[in-house]
């Protein structure tokens, strides 16, 4: 179910007069039924896979805090996934193509999950913690390599094993890649972590940690959570405020703003300048790369506002993942500003357990560079986003390494305005090799930077008005609400401008059906 | 505790409020047909008590302006020509009905002694689905020959278009707002304003049925049409050979720079596609094979329209169809 779709809305509103007539119990029970049905709309099968995750991070929660339950209850919740999968299956098929024995060895684990935790509590106490903190950071890891991975790296070995002029005929199983897997494995390893690490308590009611990983706004594309920001709302009521609900909408409305009338009329350009076999010169090259940031930031962001927006509407905080980030001065500037709660995780659940920035320049170096490759392959199963979380790990290492720019990104005046714009024209090439669908077209995109005259017959300056025509309002939107130190709104404008102002957003989102584009990052 | 309705919210609500019952109340019958954007099968077309019928220009149906009579004369050959800009247009920037390929073919069948009548239903921006609405209109006016254009340029129109037509009428609560004439107005207004003046040449040329951008020398697919526009046509040929009455399907021609920088002249296979529709009434000329031996710079003003003496060519080349192929059906 998408944001942008008359079913969320219905969704929405019925959550949200239901919501706040219920007690503290009925609201999780109805959050979660609604995260189900939400995330059900897409492929109820793979609902299987989220509550796989449920069972054996609720369980290992537990565990790594100390906490022990009967076999009885372990093993009843273990079957659930498996019966949800065999039940749906048996009433209803589905038209997406995934090898059943696939999805029934995932849904199946948990079985499996209920042999080794009762196997684990006969280690020393000392191991003990360690190993179901391994165990569920293994499953998580294990869902989302194999369904998110197993095409790209298969294919790859075939493919090189066939160069080789080796063909073993192998047949790959199908494998689809289930909406939000990225995001809710993430979220669930933080979790198992930041318990064992003694940051946060568990959930120790089943329904509630289930209404918490699935959380309907941010299951599919995050903001990706940390238990002790998000967890203690689901253990306590929510007490309504007016200011809450009138912070959700607005939130809502920028977000429908940022991505139907910024990122879907600038992706028209986007999608053209990198269409296959379309013959660019540099003003192409530029101006196609200057709309796909401009959509992809309108686009992403837009879902997270949209995202935090609904939860606000429900008296639930999400966390922020956007701050200006083209106004980013250098790469480290630009990592601390966009998607925001991802580049936090791979900080704290990856580089600094690597080391950080302990020990030698050398190891700082290696271990930057890592967190980012795997950044960039966190994004996808494809060797342009290796290439560009390389690329963003080249950049910070040349950033560290390299004495005076620090300083020189930190200085004000129109030394910050330059920083600014050098980081915004890094951050473009980047964006061209997120964007390409293969090296070579990164390369033929490169190439292009150096045509500056060529018979084009298709004028790059008409379609670069469009692009302004809505870039330049986000700008606004953005310079205002930044001058406000609000994300919402300027307060310091007189209230009847402020109404013009949202009946403008409104007609902006309300006439630009440039049709409907799926959320990019929804791929993730 | 703050107030639940902000004063800008309640703003908000009274300025879009206001602006829809301004234009309820302003705009005319036909500004409000025109959200139907050629989906309104009378559009257009006025029929009088003499039994003639106008061709109106007008928003969204911007015919040429002509008069025919609803029956047709005995011993007249009556053509209708369905198409887009091509048709619309003698050269960019100058619409003269009697220098476009539609007129000129009545001229050139009078000259060879049949008597003819031409009737130019060419609309820019229409493509296969919305002249699918036409030529049910046409066929009530007994014409003994269509000219259908088929082209690949407006799908992307022809997609919005259609859903927007299709949710102003609608009742369904997901196309409420689709029925305010407020958002349909500012939607018509961006859309011809800005869009088509920024944007147009770009979409065109990545519509859902191309694989390829502007240059490559030969489109992967073979069948240019999406999903929609094929069962249009299909729709459309099923409909004429129900009314018995023969089509001739002209293919597109576009001239474009292959990758070594020279001019070509290529069609996205769509006389491939047109050949697998004919036989039983349905017959094809092909502007690929017509134009492709002539100097590019002087057949086109620009990609894709036709210079003002290539219309006097397609209109020689069809007559001849006709006379070779349709004649035995003149004035019947």
């Amino acid at each position: 179910m998408s944001f942008i779709s008359w079913s969320y809305a219905l969704l929405l509103l019925v959550v949200f007069f239901t919501y706040w007539r219920l007690p503290w119990r009925g609201r999780i029970w109805l959050l979660l039924a609604a995260s189900y049905v939400f995330y059900g709309c897409w492929d109820g099968r793979f609902l299987a896979l989220l509550l796989t995750s449920t069972t054996v991070d609720f369980f290992c929660g537990l565990a790594i805090a100390g906490e022990r339950r009967p076999v009885t209850h372990v093993a009843a919740t273990a079957a659930v996934p498996f019966l949800w999968l065999g039940a749906y299956t048996l009433f209803r098929q589905q038209g997406a193509m995934v090898e059943h024995w696939i999805l029934a060895a995932a849904a199946g684990f948990p079985v499996f999950f209920a042999v080794l935790y009762q196997w684990l509590w006969r280690l020393p106490a000392d191991r003990q913690r360690r190993a179901f903190m391994l165990l569920s950071i293994l499953t998580n890891f294990g869902v989302l390599g194999f369904f998110k991975y197993f095409n790209f790296f298969a294919g790859s070995a075939l493919a090189l094993a066939e160069h080789l002029g080796w063909s073993p005929g192998w047949l790959l199983p199908h494998v689809i890649l289930p909406v939000g897997i990225s995001f809710y494995t993430f979220q669930s390893i933080s979790y198992a972590v930041d318990i064992f690490k003694d940051k946060a308590q568990p959930a120790r009611d089943p329904v509630v940690f289930a209404a918490y990983l699935s959380f309907f706004p941010q299951l599919v594309a995050g903001p990706i959570e940390r238990p002790n920001d998000l967890l203690p709302q689901f253990h306590r009521a929510a007490v309504w405020d007016t200011a809450n609900f009138h912070r959700g909408l607005k939130l809502i409305l920028i977000g429908l703003f940022k991505k139907v009338f910024v990122g879907d009329n600038c992706a028209l350009v986007a999608n053209y300048a990198f269409a296959p076999g379309v013959s660019l010169d540099a003003p192409w090259a530029i101006l196609g790369t200057v709309a796909f940031a401009f959509q992809i930031y309108g686009d992403f962001s837009g879902y997270t506002d949209i995202a935090r927006g609904s939860a606000r509407l429900l008296g639930i905080h999400l966390n922020h993942n956007f701050n200006f980030p083209y106004f980013a001065t250098s790469p480290s500037d630009f990592w601390r500003r966009w998607h925001i709660t991802l580049s936090s995780w791979f900080r704290d659940y990856v580089y600094i357990p690597l080391g950080g920035n302990r020990g030698t320049v050398a190891r700082m170096c290696f271990n930057l560079w890592l967190t980012m490759l795997l950044a960039g392959l966190w994004h996808g199963a494809n060797w342009t986003f290796i290439i560009w979380g390389a690329y963003h790990g080249a950049l910070l290492i040349f950033y560290r390494l390299t004495p005076g720019l620090e300083k020189f990104s930190q200085s004000s005046g129109w030394r910050a305005v330059l920083a600014m714009l050098a980081m915004f024209a890094f951050t473009l090439v980047g964006w061209a090799i997120f964007r390409c669908a293969t090296f070579g077209d990164f390369i033929h995109w490169f190439g292009a930077l150096g045509k500056w005259r060529s018979a084009e017959e298709i004028l790059w300056w008409r379609p670069a008005i469009w692009v302004l025509c809505h870039a330049l309002p986000l700008l606004a939107l953005q310079f205002a609400t930044w001058k406000a130190r609000d994300e919402v709104e300027n307060t310091a404008w007189p209230w009847t401008i402020r109404g013009l102002a949202y009946a403008a957003m409104f007609l902006a989102v309300a006439t630009s059906s440039a049709g409907t584009v799926a959320f990019i990052y929804f791929q993730f | 505790m703050p107030r639940l309705i902000q004063p800008s919210f309640l703003l908000c609500l009274l300025v879009l409020a206001a602006a829809e019952i301004f234009l309820h109340c302003t705009l005319s019958p036909l500004a409000v047909a025109a959200f139907q954007y050629g989906h309104h099968p009378d559009s257009g077309f006025q029929e009088t008590a003499d039994g003639m019928v106008h061709l109106a220009p007008g928003p969204m149906r911007d015919f040429f302006e002509q008069t025919f009579s609803r029956e047709r004369r005995p011993g007249v050959f009556r053509v209708f020509t369905l198409g887009n800009s091509v048709e619309y247009w003698d050269a960019v920037g100058s619409h003269i009905l009697s220098n476009t390929y539609p007129a000129r073919v009545a001229e050139e069948l009078n000259r060879r002694g049949i008597r003819a009548e031409s009737i130019n239903l060419g609309v820019t921006g229409y493509g296969t689905v919305r002249n699918e609405i036409l030529l049910r209109k046409a066929l009530g006016y007994a014409p003994n020959l269509i000219i259908f254009k088929l082209d690949v340029t407006n799908e992307y129109l022809e997609k919005t278009t259609a859903e927007r037509a299709r949710a102003f009428k609608s009742l369904w609560p997901q196309d409420w707002l689709w029925k305010s004439y407020l958002i349909q107005t500012g939607f018509k207004l961006k859309e011809t304003r800005l869009l088509e003046h920024t944007l147009f040449s770009v979409i065109r040329w990545t519509a859902p049925g191309y694989t390829t951008g502007k240059k490559e020398a030969r489109p992967a697919v073979k069948l240019p049409f999406d999903e929609t526009s094929r069962r249009a046509l299909d729709e459309c040929l099923q409909l004429a050979r129900e009314h018995g009455v023969p089509v001739l399907l002209v293919t597109q021609a576009f001239n474009q720079r292959d990758i070594t920088g020279h001019l070509q002249i290529i069609d996205y296979g769509l006389s491939e596609f047109a050949a697998t529709r004919c036989g039983h009434g349905v017959a094809m000329l092909s502007l690929l094979q017509l134009l492709g031996t002539l100097p590019i710079e002087e057949t086109f003003t620009d990609q894709v329209h036709l210079a003002r003496p290539t219309h006097q060519i397609v209109a020689r080349a069809i007559a001849d169809a006709v006379e070779r192929q349709m004649h035995p059906e003149a004035g019947k």
